[in-house]
Formats: C-alpha cells, sequence, structure tokens
C-alpha cells in the first residue's frame, strides 16, 4: 500500500492511493454493492479526507514518511498520539477494505485451496461464515471494522474492532466497550491488555478479510438499517485472489 | 493470547427471534420535527429520516425483542438505564434504552435554526474545507435568552465564546458514534439542597450515559469479585483491610458528585452524513448550534448554588 | 605579505610586450581594460560614522561657514571619501524577522517544537496559500504565525500591523486549542473501548527516578555497614562485643 515512500532524504505528504478499477468504479459503483454516488462518497471523498488530515498531523514530524500502517502501530501504545493513531489505522483499514473488492457480476474468483480448507475447518462453510460475520457485526453498536485475521496459532478468527481499532496489535483492537454494564470477562479481558502492554508483550495477528462497518461505506446504499444485507453483499464483492495473496503458505 | 481475545457471554448480544413481539415501545414523538417532517437549516427530509426516525425505530425494536425475550416488565427508558446501567447481562437491554434515550435527549433540545447564513445541501463542502482557516469572529448567532444562564456559563467556562468553542471542539473531536453534553454538577456530600454549582462539557461514546452516580463503583467491585474468584484457588492469600489507592481514590473523589444533563449534541455520522458530507462535520456541528432552543434547555436547568454565584457576583 | 601588483599592472605588462614584439595581436580585452583601468590603491580609508545617527561624517565644503580651506580637516591624517559600493556591506533587514522575534519573546516554549530543516527544492513558499494560516506542506508553527501576518497586511485593507499580528497569533491559538482537545477527546475515548497504553512520559520518567533512588538507597546501605565495620576498634571484635549494641539503629525514610 504505497501512500508514501519510506524516505528520509524527501518532505513528502499523504495521498490517497488509486486503486486498480477506480474508474471504472467512479463510472458505474461497484455493481452489486455500491452505486457510483456511495463509492465515491466510501472511496475517494473518505479516503482524501483521511489522508489530507492525516498529513496535517503528521507535518514535520517523523511519522511524515511513513506509511500509515506503520504510523498506526508506532502510536498505538502512546497515549498523547491517539488522534493520529485514530486517522492513521482507519486510512490503512479502508485501504484494506476497499482492496478486495470487485464487481459481483465479474466476479470468478474463489478461495484458494488452502483458505477454503481453513474456513471450512473452522466454520462449516462459506455461508455460515457469511452468518458469522453478520451476528458477529452485532457487537459493534456504533461505527467499527470486523476482520477475518489468522491468529498466531496460525486458527483463523473473527475480530471485531471499535471506531478506529487495528487488527494487528491487541493494544489498539478496541474490541471492548467498556461505555454500558461491564462484565467480569470484560474486566478480565481488559485488564490482561493493559497489563500486556506494559509488558510489551507480542501479537502475531494478521488480518485476512476485512469489512467497513462505518457510516460512510453503507449508509448511501443500503440506509441507516441496512448493515446486515450490506454485509452479506460484500461477500458477493470480494475479490478473492487479493484475499488469497494475504494468506502466508509455506 | 486467547484470554486477550475472550469473546463475551454468548448470549448478552444476539438477537433472537421469538415469535411475534408486543410494540411496549415506539418511536417518541417531538412535536417540533413530527410537524415539518424536516428541521429547515439543520436536516432534510432523508437526513431527518436517517438521523431520528430510522434509529428510534431500530432502538425501539431492540428494545422490544429484549424485553419479550427476558419477560421483564417494560419501564420508562430511564427508569430502565438506571435500574440495568451495572447488570451485564441485560447489555442489549440497556444499550437500546441508553441510544434512545440520549437521541430523544439531543434532539428535543432542537428547533428552529437561528443563522443568518443557508446552507444548500446540495453543494456539499470538499477538500478545501479542511486547509480552512479558523473564523474568529466574536459574533455568536443563537444566544440563550436567561439572563442567570449566561451569567452561569460565564462564570463556569470563562465567556460565551469559549463555551461554544469547548463544546464543538469536543463535539469534534469524538472518532464516531456519541454524544457532547452540557452537564452540571453538585457535590453530594456538601449540602442537603438540591443546588448544583458549575456547568462541564463531557463526551460519552456509543451507548455512554452521562448519569455517573449510576455506574459509580463498578470496576472496584467486580475487581474485588475477581479477586475473591483468584482466591478461592489461594488459600495463603489475605485480603487487605487497607484501601488499595484505586478503591481509596473512589470512595473520596469521584463518586463524590452527581450530574445533572442540559443539553446534548449528537454527533453520529448517521445525523450528518447524508446532508452534509465527508467533509462536513463541522459545518454540521455550527448549525446545530444555531439550532438549539434555549428555552427548552433553560426549562432543564437545575438551581444554581448561590453561595458561589453572590460571592463572585456574576 | 607585500600587495599582490601583477594582476592589476597586467595592462602595463601587455603593452610593454606588444612594443617588444614578445606579442603579436592585441588581446580582445586590451581597449576595454585601457578604458577602465584597475584601481591600484588596495588601501582602504576609513569612513567616520556617526554612532547614533548612522551619518558618514564629511568634512566641510566650501560655502560651508566651518569650511577653512586647506585647513578644514577632520584629522590630521587626511580624509578621502571613498564611493565604492564594495565596501559597503548593507545590513538585511527583513520585516519577517522583527515578527518572528516578536513571536518568539512573546512565546518562549514555541522555540521547543521540533523542527525539521530538510527542504526538498527550497521553493515551498511558492505552493502555500496564506490565506490560510493551515497549509498541507508545511507544519503549524510560529513561521506560519509570521507568513499569514504578511499576507493579511499585504492582501487587507485598513489593517495594521498590531492587528494583523493578533488575527494570525488567535488563528494559531485556536488551531492549538482544537488539536489539544482532539488530544484529550482522542485518549479518553479509546481507552472507553479497551485500548493498551505504554507508560507517559511523566510516567516512565518516575520510573527512572525511582530506579536510580533504590540503587541509591542500597548502595547507602552498603556503605553504611562498612563504615561500622571499619569504626569497630580491634579489640571490641576480638572480645567478640556486638558493635550495635545500645547503638541507635539507622532509620531510613520508606518512599
Amino acid at each position: 500500500m504505497k501512500t508514501s515512500a519510506q524516505n528520509l532524504g524527501k518532505r513528502l505528504i499523504h495521498t490517497a492511493p488509486k486503486l486498480k478499477l477506480q474508474d471504472e468504479f467512479i463510472k458505474n459503483g461497484i455493481n452489486g454493492l455500491y452505486s457510483s454516488q456511495g463509492f465515491k462518497l466510501a472511496w475517494i471523498d473518505y479516503q482524501n479526507y483521511l489522508t489530507k488530515n492525516l498529513t496535517l498531523l503528521t507535518n514535520g514530524t517523523i511519522d511524515e514518511t511513513r506509511y500509515p500502517f506503520s504510523i498506526a502501530i508506532a502510536n498505538a501504545k502512546d497515549s498523547s498520539k491517539q488522534n493520529i493513531f485514530n486517522i492513521a489505522s482507519q486510512t490503512h483499514n479502508n485501504h484494506f477494505f476497499f482492496q478486495q473488492l470487485i464487481s459481483s457480476q465479474e466476479n470468478n474468483t474463489s478461495p484458494s485451496r488452502e483458505l477454503n480448507s481453513r474456513i471450512i475447518s473452522k466454520f462449516g462453510s462459506l455461508d455460515s461464515l457469511v452468518d458469522q460475520f453478520v451476528l458477529e457485526s452485532k457487537e459493534i453498536i456504533g461505527q467499527g471494522w470486523i476482520f477475518l485475521i489468522e491468529n498466531e496459532s496460525k486458527n483463523l478468527e473473527i475480530l471485531t474492532l471499535n471506531n478506529s481499532g487495528t487488527p494487528y496489535n491487541f493494544s489498539g483492537n478496541h474490541s471492548l466497550d467498556l461505555n454500558g454494564p461491564i462484565g467480569l470477562t470484560e474486566l478480565e479481558a481488559w485488564e490482561s491488555i493493559k497489563e500486556s502492554t506494559l509488558t510489551k508483550a507480542q501479537d502475531w495477528t494478521l488480518p485476512l478479510l476485512g469489512i467497513s462497518l462505518w457510516d460512510h461505506s453503507f449508509i448511501t446504499d443500503y440506509g441507516v438499517d441496512g448493515r446486515d444485507e450490506y454485509i452479506k453483499d460484500v461477500f458477493k464483492n470480494i475479490n478473492w485472489d487479493v484475499v488469497n495473496k494475504r494468506l502466508y503458505v509455506q | 493470547m486467547m484470554s486477550l481475545r475472550t469473546r463475551l457471554l454468548a448470549g448478552a448480544r444476539r438477537y433472537q427471534s421469538t415469535g411475534p413481539v408486543v410494540q411496549v415501545y415506539k418511536t417518541p414523538s417531538i412535536s417540533y420535527i413530527d410537524e415539518n417532517q424536516k428541521i429547515p437549516g439543520l436536516l432534510s427530509e432523508k437526513g431527518l429520516e436517517n438521523a431520528w426516525y430510522k434509529r428510534a425505530e431500530l432502538y425501539c425494536e431492540g428494545l422490544n425483542h429484549e424485553i419479550a425475550r427476558s419477560g421483564l416488565a417494560p419501564h420508562d427508558i430511564d427508569v430502565l438505564v438506571k435500574e440495568y446501567a451495572k447488570s451485564p447481562s441485560k447489555l442489549n437491554l440497556f444499550n437500546n434504552a441508553s441510544l434512545l434515550s440520549n437521541l430523544e435527549f439531543a434532539f428535543r433540545s432542537i428547533g428552529e435554526v437561528r443563522s443568518s447564513k443557508t446552507i444548500d445541501f446540495n453543494r456539499k463542502l470538499d477538500e478545501s474545507s479542511i486547509l480552512q482557516t479558523p473564523n474568529l469572529s466574536q459574533k455568536i448567532e443563537n444566544l440563550p435568552t436567561d439572563d442567570e444562564f449566561v451569567k452561569w456559563i460565564n462564570s463556569s467556562f470563562g465567556s460565551m465564546l469559549e463555551f461554544k468553542t469547548l463544546l464543538l471542539n469536543s463535539a469534534s473531536a469524538i472518532n464516531g458514534d456519541g454524544f457532547t453534553w452540557v452537564v452540571a454538577k453538585k457535590t453530594k456530600s456538601n449540602d442537603q439542597k438540591d443546588e448544583y454549582d458549575d456547568l462541564f462539557i463531557m463526551n460519552t461514546y456509543n451507548a455512554g450515559t452521562p448519569n455517573n452516580s449510576i455506574k459509580f463503583g463498578q470496576i472496584t467491585e467486580l475487581t474485588k469479585k475477581l479477586q475473591e474468584l483468584k482466591n478461592e484457588h489461594d488459600i495463603h492469600t489475605t485480603t487487605s483491610s487497607i484501601l488499595s489507592l484505586q478503591e481509596a481514590r473512589e470512595s473520596s473523589g469521584y463518586g463524590d458528585f452527581e450530574l445533572k444533563p442540559i443539553l446534548a449534541l449528537d454527533v453520529s455520522p448517521k445525523v450528518w452524513l447524508y446532508d452534509y458530507g465527508v467533509f462536513g462535520k463541522n459545518q454540521y456541528l455550527e448549525q446545530v448550534w444555531n439550532a438549539i432552543d434555549w428555552d427548552i434547555v433553560q426549562r432543564r436547568l437545575p438551581t444554581r448554588s448561590s453561595r458561589i454565584s453572590d460571592a463572585l457576583n456574576y | 605579505m607585500k600587495p599582490q601588483t601583477r594582476a592589476v599592472n597586467v595592462l602595463e605588462k601587455t603593452s610593454e610586450y606588444l612594443r617588444a614584439g614578445l606579442v603579436d595581436k592585441q588581446p580582445a580585452w586590451y581597449n576595454v581594460v585601457g578604458q577602465t583601468p584597475p584601481i591600484k590603491n588596495f588601501i582602504r580609508q576609513p569612513r567616520f560614522e556617526h554612532p547614533i545617527k548612522e551619518k558618514v561624517v564629511t568634512p566641510p565644503k566650501k560655502g560651508d561657514i566651518n569650511f577653512n580651506g586647506r585647513k578644514t580637516k577632520l584629522y590630521k591624517t587626511s580624509h578621502h571619501e571613498q564611493k565604492r559600493d564594495v565596501y559597503n556591506i548593507p545590513k538585511l533587514k527583513f520585516v519577517e524577522d522583527q515578527l518572528r522575534q516578536l513571536f518568539y519573546e512573546q512565546h518562549p516554549w514555541e522555540l521547543a517544537r521540533p523542527r525539521i530543516l530538510l527542504e526538498n527544492t527550497g521553493e515551498d513558499i511558492k505552493n502555500q496559500d496564506w490565506s490560510s494560516i493551515i497549509q498541507i506542506n508545511k507544519p503549524l508553527d510560529g513561521e506560519s504565525v509570521v507568513q499569514r501576518t504578511l499576507y493579511l497586511l499585504n492582501n487587507t485593507k485598513g489593517l495594521d500591523f498590531k492587528k494583523a499580528y493578533d488575527t494570525a497569533r488567535h488563528e494559531y491559538y485556536r488551531v492549538r486549542i482544537q488539536l489539544q482537545i482532539e488530544e484529550q477527546v482522542a485518549k479518553e475515548q479509546n481507552e472507553m473501548f479497551g485500548a493498551g497504553y505504554d507508560l507517559s512520559l511523566f510516567e516512565s520518567g518516575v520510573e527512572k527516578e525511582q530506579a536510580v533512588i533504590d540503587k541509591w538507597k542500597q548502595d547507602a546501605v552498603e556503605g553504611t555497614q562498612l563504615m561500622e565495620a571499619k569504626n569497630v576498634s580491634p579489640q571490641a571484635a576480638w572480645s567478640g562485643e556486638s558493635t550495635t549494641e545500645g547503638k541507635p539503629t539507622t532509620t531510613t525514610t520508606k518512599n
């Protein structure tokens, strides 16, 4: 994902990358998922907004020449830089999401053999994966993300993030919601996150597939109450070639 | 590392259809909104539908499902919020009740837009708005009418402009769903009278409530429970009777005050994204300020503690 | 080192060579240099500047009351007024420098803000439109205030220096205030969703200080024990008397 080169000899600004089929998407939207207007709002406008704000926040600092991914990871645990982390993580996640989309009519891609076997062993079938995604997405009552990740024991898992969380490091996951009543499991999870952050525990999580649950991504075409339908439609528009490449197979 | 990704209690959040559901909760009716079906200058018709009607319906549906599923007696949503603020098993119920209560509070506070500028929703802001220089104009268009209220604001925040700037900056800084509140704070231990000292601005995120006293002590209680569960397995540990730093702080500081909300601003993208576009959040917040109905807000004001106002004479 | 005379005598040399026949053609520069010969006098004459008025003081001329013919001199040594611009080193004065000095005098802690001095072409200002204090290719800084002030001075009618500077300064404050609130709210919000934070700068500083104090305490205890051991008289040691009996024990305060 090249929004800025990691170059210490030049001053740079962050700009939105161009997707492979961007021109076509601007004209006709993503068939089966986005109208042209919806795509423009969710990608063109929103990514522009994110990269411009990221530039303004990182101007003149060490993060100026880093990729948004690196900025997010570097600032995830710094309590004074959470606004930079939010924008950087969101920039990366949004690109991650749009990178894997393709028009559903021309979609003749499918999960690779390795990925397919893992999905079936964990969830039973691709359809039940979709159902599980819809079910888990109910945990996010505001804005957020839902990712299919490969954790360090090489197992697939579904991870829900609130607002601009990042799937790469547990300190920046923001999976919990402590705004309402808190249970013992939540408290335990929170305590272990705080403890593990201080002991600098490593997290070897890699996301494979991500869906944006932010209003920007679905409100134009699906309305306020159409999130479940939107998640199901995303799966019809997944470019599995891109997702397959994300899975590391020896 | 599996403990870090502990899944929450399975039944807490999943919707399960249990047959026909009685429609106990219905969208609250707000006269100003229902009359016009749009808020001219603030939200278009479709925008208002997104911001208010659809969301209120969604939360009411959730509430009705939960009541039917759990078999609890339906109460007023504020009562539900107070009752279940510390019950993780009633998470869905609390969330829907809190969200609906907050949303209603926010939308009851607004009325007609009092501004000389009109906004054309067909010409949304573009990226150049990010690089716009801040507006230093000292003129504020929609001002409260009650002099006592203005005095209270001036003594709490310094001036009207500082109050407005802090309110809108706090709202603009929220990354996602949430509300920005103006609350009046009362120190509980000091007086028996129902008088409030200062005004403050606070944020709540997702389904949080500004009413701190209903949630007070939750973390310490749970930590104690957790400690007890751990000690069950370990007979050699003795629980200390000396309070930990956290407990000492909480018993003296955090729980000793009560907050009463006066005004709420809704910053969820569901409200402003349709009419103002991706770059229009700050423009929306300015318009919300212009649309605040200060009469309604002033009616919610509690009595101000007289000893401070008399002493300072402002 | 004696003055280098060979370069300035090049015209005379060339004339002699031409007369002697050592050089055939007249060089291209010959006539030009002949018309404007180089200066042979390398001695710079002092210019007397009035220390306050910055005026070059010259001896009085004819017509002046104080003119005294040949006796009109400033000092015993004769004074030649030099009109060589080469010796006039002008002071580079810019309005921006005054603004910068004013701004950093008023906001000394702005000097502590780290700056990157690297530039791509040095022509960043060509892409900067100072109708706003926020620029995409420049961090928000005291420099922004200075440039914005100048823009306001040049492009707004009826705005004097003080008002323009105040406007730019207040715009700067507004943006900084918003950024500060953003940082605080982001920290609070992310904490409400289960973020894990490292120790803040303050906390990690306290930790480091505490490590030094702990080490000092350890060293102090060992040192005290050593001192007490040295103070022991040999008699007492051989007789088996305990040195710490009856003596007040050293108390260390708990931190």
